[in-house]
């Protein structure tokens, strides 16, 4: 896997969002993206996965890429089956061979039997999320994408999903972005965290995180080391300023 | 009274308990119809026993199906004719931002002319027959689809979009697996409206153009001033449309639109 933006900037509506932005990714691993709401952290995912071109600059990608959506994003007319099978389809692969390659991968994050048939209303908010995750692992991307996946999910559902992720990403060889709020999730999970400040938004940190907390009070006190580091806490801190047109 | 009701949810089955309170509607029906016939006389409205009865001769005699079945043609054929043209045309509006608002206002226009300057318009352009009836019901059902057709490919949701473009989905793929099931939600009340619209429009046609359907029957017994005649077909008419409801309502469930 392979991602290199240099230089990009976006502009929206003739606003300046991002950049001129440096970012490079070279080798497996879970990237957390961090910064205040509003900051452009979703866009800057939106150019990654090249859903938005850059205003300038440019972006290169080798390997195929994939995304979790906030909202998981799942059709609500087709079933938890065909919804994962759903990438594997648009690459052109056959509805029955999509549907047991998107069955063991649903399989593998704890969904079976009666549940791959239940359409996204019948399901719980954790199995909306395994689902959209097993739709976008199913295309067996190189750079996995998730803009804010948990959010909204209870704390003993984010534990076993934030468990599934980690065991998915090193188990894979993946590497994955995941845009977070939460200081202690990138710590707990991330090899590398990102954070994204400023108007335009430009990465003001750029932190590797070789070892892990072993355990959750670790984890708030390397997370609270972590915003109180001043690069960081000055963007926290400070109030988005209107970069107008 | 609480150990009654649950002897009752136990021992009813679900489709015969799901079918009482419309049943009791027809049955409320039958009684104001009864109602009528007794404070207004059999020139106002026949009794329901009279109508029974004559149903009854003319299934007896054969006469019941004939013109049943041409109504029923006629109406199909125009419904299907009608769907198709109104579907395939909003489904190219939705695509097409100008040619959508321009047959728009077509629609419009088509939407605002009467149904009845259709039947005598048709009438100059085929002549008597069954085209008049089928030509009716089709240009009277084509702008209610089409304009549920447009109105479901514009409220197509942009995050579904997002989805499609993230996963490169191809373009044939993402009409079939995106578009045309937001299209459905709206489509479908529409589609189901127009069944019963291409019904009414059919005997109306029918009634003016001298068919041999229903309609055409029911010209010739007002004709004869036969009021008990008269109201047989019209329930004979309201029978095939109930029963059309019914096959196109198990036909939309069983298409995979759940969600």
């Amino acid at each position: 896997m392979k991602l290199c933006l240099r230089s990009v900037t976006v502009q929206l509506a003739g606003m300046s969002i991002l950049g001129p932005i440096d970012f490079d990714i070279a080798q497996p691993g879970l990237i957390a993206l961090m910064g205040p709401s509003g900051i452009g952290k979703s866009t800057l995912l939106r150019v990654i996965a090249g859903l938005i071109p850059p205003s300038a600059g440019q972006r290169q990608c080798k390997g195929k890429v994939a995304t979790v959506f906030q909202d998981a994003r799942l059709l609500p007319w087709q079933s938890a089956l065909d919804n994962a099978a759903f990438g594997l389809r648009a690459d052109g692969m056959a509805r029955q061979d999509a549907r047991q390659v998107a069955a063991a991968h649903l399989a593998r994050l704890g969904l079976c039997g009666d549940d791959l048939g239940k359409h996204p209303r019948a399901l719980s908010g954790g199995m909306r999320q395994r689902v959209a995750v097993a739709r976008a692992l199913a295309v067996e991307p190189a750079l996995l994408l998730l803009d804010e996946p948990f959010t909204g999910l209870d704390t003993t559902l984010r534990a076993s999903l934030h468990e599934m992720l980690r065991e998915i990403v090193a188990g894979q060889n993946l590497a994955a972005i995941l845009v977070t709020h939460d200081p202690v999730e990138a710590v707990t999970l991330a090899d590398r965290i990102v954070v994204l400040g400023g108007r335009p938004a430009d990465i003001v940190a750029d932190i590797p995180c070789p070892i892990r907390p072993n355990n959750v009070v670790e984890a708030y006190h390397v997370a609270a080391a972590l915003m109180q580091r001043p690069e960081i806490a000055r963007v926290f801190a400070a109030p988005l300023a209107y970069a107008g047109p | 009274m609480a150990v009654c009701r649950m002897m009752i949810s136990i021992s009813v089955p679900e489709p015969i308990r799901r079918a009482i309170f419309p049943a009791l509607g027809v049955l409320l029906l039958a009684l104001l119809w009864q109602l009528g016939f007794i404070l207004g006389g059999p020139f106002v409205l026949p009794a329901p026993l009279a109508v029974a009865r004559c149903l009854a001769r003319l299934a007896r005699t054969g006469a019941l199906w004939q013109p049943a079945l041409v109504t029923t043609g006629h109406v199909l054929a125009g419904y299907a004719l009608g769907s198709a043209a109104g579907l395939a045309l909003g489904l190219a509006g939705g695509l097409a931002r100008g040619l959508g608002a321009m047959l728009d206002s077509m629609s419009r226009l088509i939407l605002g002319v009467p149904h009845i300057i259709w039947v005598v318009l048709a009438l100059f352009w085929f002549g008597p027959v069954g085209e008049v009836v089928v030509f009716t019901a089709a240009i009277g059902i084509a702008p209610l689809v089409f304009a549920g057709a447009l109105a479901g490919m514009r409220a197509a949701q942009p995050e579904f979009d997002e989805l499609a473009a993230a996963f490169n989905l191809p373009r044939r793929q993402y009409f079939w697996e995106i578009r045309l099931p937001q299209v459905a939600v709206v489509l479908v009340p529409a589609l189901a409206t127009g069944l019963g619209l291409a019904w009414k429009i059919a005997l109306m046609a029918e009634i003016f153009s001298g068919s041999t359907g229903i309609g055409g029957q029911i010209a010739a017994m007002r004709a004869y001033l036969d009021t008990v005649g008269t109201m047989a077909w019209v329930v004979v008419a309201l029978g095939l449309l109930l029963l059309t409801d019914l096959l196109l309502a198990k036909l939309i469930a069983a298409l995979p639109l759940k969600g």
